[in-house]
This record gives structure tokens, C-alpha cells and sequence, in this order.
């Protein structure tokens, strides 16, 4: 079980609202959760968890933020599969990015090059 | 359904690579036209019959998976349920896959498995067949025709997703060393790029994060709204940007629901929602519960990678990386062989229409990805 939380200010986000990223109808969400466990076996990663501060928290323990992100369906955000693609134009992000963080998996499977024939595909 | 020896086309190679088709001897011999199959019309319909149904049931299958919560037995982890769940509810669409069928001409198609991911084979079953066949059709008979079309169906379908998705804008990824995958990958943007979307290409391993963003980004910096990835789902959510994936709200194409489908657990919930099915072979979870000569299949395996073949006590085995992920065991069925080739036909779905197939050879039973591809045709 977690709490969304729909973030809606500018402050504390960044990039993201901050440079006009977001349109009229967009969210960024952030999900509370109970406990670490919780937060991890949603999001697969621990460091996309952060320990809430006990008297920030409604239950005076330890809960835990998820990451932000953006919000995905119509009942949420008043998106609706229809109008949201699209909806945005693409623009160049505000931040710097990394790279990288795709392709590991094609190596250990032998679905590039690098492995002994370069006939390996990534498909079926 | 029969094979039959045919001259080969004296520049072969050359129409193959004028279709975009640069890698048709891969591995030594991979497009192979000295031979094709020739289908009768009944049997053409009841291939397309066949794969229509399948697809009905599949769909009906991955509501199931979705609506029971049946993920930790396709092994998919948990942080991947919100993605699919999402991707389902919101109706995210998708543009194609392959089912590989075990037939020969006589009784119904056997599903083999559902590529419902990363479906390749494809520039090969479009358009260097449909070349092959307008080349040699004089030497075919007048009526020869061919279950083809791909190429047709596939720029169609992103004229939809254009319209009424907004799929107007699509990166396309792969591995960037690739020859295959870029291939494929290449032939998909030249159909997406005839519907009218913008079709930009970039390496997988050079898509960009920006976490002050939430977005993913290409080499210009620019947010990917849309991405077509010829990379399995699994890969991405195992590569270290994968959980990345759920903050943003970037489509992808094939949707995340499809992980329901591209999964060998599939076959055993197939059989559980459909017992008995003519078109299914029997399949479990559980190695006990299929009797006799049984295939046991990694969950996640790729291009025949760690099937084992249990028949009459022996034991045939493929290589692979696959397997940690946990397995599941079909009944038997023997592919069909033809002079000594075994044969299974790769059946097209596009949308939710069959499309056309391409047909694989190869020495033994199990279909890998140095199996020869063979063109076909029907009158």
C-alpha cells in the first residue's frame, strides 16, 4: 500500500517544472510508502527510496518517498490515452544527462558483436 | 504444403541487398532460395484462420495475467507490475509479432511460442520474399501468389498509431553492432517514415538520461516521447536506466503488457484458459504434469536458446545464457521435416491482423538463429 502525492508546485522540483517542462494538465507524482521493503519491491532499487523524516511523516515512524515521476493515467492526472501523446512537444531537457545506463543486458546475452558471431540478434 | 527446388536468381545477393536485406548470408548460408515451399490457397486460409484465433486468445490470456496477478510466475519482477498494468489500462498499442507454428499441411497449426516482443526475421519475410517472388513467378505458374502483406500492413498500422495515438515522432533503438537487429530496425523506419512519422535512430546504449527531467533524452539532448525498441523488455528493465522507465512517460513500442505475452508462461496459462485447444500443445509450470515426450523452454529464451528436447529418451540441447529465470514443458511435437530439413512457419500478426509468414530450416528441431530462412508461395 502506498499514498500518491501529486506535486504541484514548482519548488523542490528542479528541472522539471522550474524551465517550463510541464504542460497545463501534466503531474509529477510521489508515492509514500510504509517502510523501505515496501518502496523497494515497487521501484526494484533502493536508492530510489528516501527516508522521510519521522516528524515529517503522518505516523510519526519512518516512511519512505519513492522517486518522483510523471503520472501515467487518465484517473490520475486527467490524462487520457487518447489526448496525452502527443500532447507535448519534444524540447531539449534542462539538465545534463548521463548515458549508458542501456545495452549491458545485449552483451550478457551475446546480442551484439561482442560476442563470438556478429549474426546474434536481440530479436526471436 | 510441399518443398520444391528452384534455381536460384543469378544476382540473388544483389536484389536481397537492394531490398535492404544486407545480411542474407550471415553465418554462411542464411537466405536460402534454392529452395521454397509451395502452399495450396486452403491451406494459406487456414494458416491466417489460425493465427487470428491465436491472437484473440492471446489477448484474452494477457487480461487474465494482468487481472489475476499472475507475474511472479512469468518471473517478471515486481517493479515491472505498475508498467504493465498501466500500459494495459491505458490502452498502449502495439505494432506487431510472430507466432512460430509446427505444421505441415494436415491438421491444425501447433503453437510453438508467441514473439510478441522483439519479432525479427522480418525485412526477410516482406520484402526480399515479395522481390523473390515477383522475380521467379514466371517460372512459379501464373497464379503464384504469397501470404504477404507485411510491408503494406506495417505502414498502415503507424499511419493509426499516428493518428490516433499521436505516434507522430518515434525514436528507434537497437544494439548499435547489430547487423541483424539494424536491418530490422532500418525496414521498420523506412515503413513508420512512408506513413509520415519521424523516425530517428539511436544506439540503445546511447539513450540518455536526465533525472532533473524525468526524461529520456537523444544524442541531441532532445526528450524521446516515443520510442520503438528492438531490445526485449526484460533487457531494459535489467540494464541500470530501467527503473528509469516507470518515471517518465515515454511510449514504448512494444507496449509493456506485451511482457505478458513474450514469455514462455504464457503456454501454460494458454492451455489452462483453453484446455485442449487444437491449436495449443499441452504446457504446465510443472514438469510432472506433462506426460510423455516433453520440450522444456526457459520463460525468457530467445532464438531456441537452452530448449531441451526430451524425446524417446534422448535428450536434444541448445546453448545459451538462458534458464535462471525458470522454465516451463510443452508436449512434444515433432516439427515437421521436409528431405530432411525441419521447418517452422513464423505467422505475422500486425495490429491485430495476420499478415503474412515467413518460413525457418533448420537440421535439427530446434529453430535457432542461423536458421536458414526459405521463401514461399501459394496457388
Amino acid at each position: 500500500m502506498h499514498l500518491t502525492l501529486v506535486l504541484i508546485s514548482a519548488a523542490g522540483l528542479g528541472g522539471l517544472a522550474g524551465c517550463g517542462n510541464l504542460e497545463n494538465n501534466e503531474r509529477v507524482n510521489r508515492d509514500v510508502y510504509a517502510n523501505m521493503e515496501a518502496c523497494k519491491a515497487d521501484w526494484g532499487n533502493p536508492g530510489d527510496c528516501e527516508e522521510i523524516p519521522a516528524q515529517r511523516s503522518a505516523t510519526g515512524t519512518s516512511s519512505y518517498y519513492g522517486p518522483r515521476y510523471f503520472s501515467r493515467t487518465g484517473s490520475t492526472t486527467g490524462y487520457s490515452s487518447t489526448t496525452r501523446p502527443g500532447s507535448r512537444s519534444s524540447g531539449t531537457v534542462s539538465s545534463t544527462p548521463s548515458r549508458g545506463g542501456f545495452g549491458a543486458s545485449a552483451s550478457r546475452h551475446g546480442g551484439s558483436s561482442s560476442s563470438s558471431s556478429s549474426s546474434h540478434s536481440s530479436g526471436g | 504444403m510441399r518443398r520444391q527446388h528452384v534455381a536460384k536468381r543469378d544476382n540473388w545477393q544483389k536484389r536481397c541487398e537492394d531490398a535492404g536485406f544486407s545480411f542474407h548470408s550471415i553465418d554462411g548460408l542464411y537466405w536460402d532460395e534454392g529452395v521454397c515451399y509451395h502452399f495450396t490457397r486452403r491451406e494459406i486460409e487456414d494458416l491466417e484462420k489460425a493465427t487470428k484465433e491465436l491472437y484473440d486468445m492471446c489477448m484474452a490470456a494477457a487480461e487474465h495475467i494482468i487481472e489475476k496477478e499472475r507475474f511472479k510466475e512469468l518471473a517478471i519482477p515486481e517493479s515491472a507490475w505498475a508498467l504493465i498494468r498501466e500500459s494495459w489500462d491505458d490502452d498502449h498499442p502495439s505494432l506487431f509479432g510472430r507466432f512460430d507454428l509446427a505444421w505441415d499441411g494436415n491438421g491444425p497449426p501447433k503453437l510453438l511460442e508467441f514473439n510478441a516482443d522483439t519479432p525479427t526475421s522480418l525485412i526477410e519475410a516482406s520484402v526480399a520474399q515479395w522481390h523473390w517472388l515477383e522475380d521467379v513467378k514466371s517460372k512459379l505458374g501464373p497464379n503464384a501468389d504469397q501470404f504477404n502483406s507485411l510491408h503494406e500492413a506495417l505502414i498502415e498500422q503507424w499511419k493509426w498509431l499516428k493518428a490516433e495515438h499521436g505516434y507522430g515522432h518515434v525514436h528507434f533503438t537497437c544494439v548499435g553492432d547489430s547487423e541483424e537487429d539494424g536491418g530490422n530496425l532500418d525496414y521498420l523506419r523506412d515503413t513508420a517514415i512512408q506513413a509520415g512519422v519521424q523516425a530517428p535512430w539511436i544506439a540503445v546504449e546511447e539513450i540518455g538520461w536526465s533525472e532533473g527531467d524525468l526524461a529520456f533524452v537523444d544524442m541531441d539532448n532532445q526528450r524521446i516521447e516515443t520510442l520503438f525498441k528492438l531490445y526485449p523488455w526484460e533487457w531494459l528493465l535489467a540494464d541500470e536506466f530501467g527503473n528509469n522507465i516507470r518515471k517518465t512517460n515515454m511510449r514504448i513500442i512494444e507496449p509493456a503488457w506485451k511482457m505478458t505475452l513474450a514469455n514462455k508462461g504464457l503456454l501454460p496459462i494458454l492451455w489452462e484458459l483453453y484446455p485442449n485447444h487444437p491449436l495449443l500443445l499441452e504446457a504446465s509450470f510443472q514438469r510432472h504434469k506433462v506426460l510423455g515426450d516433453y520440450v522444456k523452454k526457459p520463460l525468457l529464451s530467445r532464438e531456441g536458446a537452452n530448449v531441451e528436447i526430451y524425446k524417446g529418451g534422448e535428450v536434444i540441447r541448445a546453448d545459451g545464457t538462458y534458464g535462471e529465470e525458470g522454465y516451463v514443458y510443452q508436449r512434444y511435437t515433432p516439427i515437421p521435416s521436409f528431405e530432411g530439413n525441419f521447418v517452422t512457419i513464423g505467422s505475422w500478426i500486425v495490429g491485430d491482423a495476420p499478415a503474412g509468414i515467413g518460413l525457418r530450416e533448420d537440421a535439427t528441431e530446434i529453430t535457432m538463429n542461423t536458421s536458414r530462412f526459405i521463401p514461399h508461395y501459394f496457388d
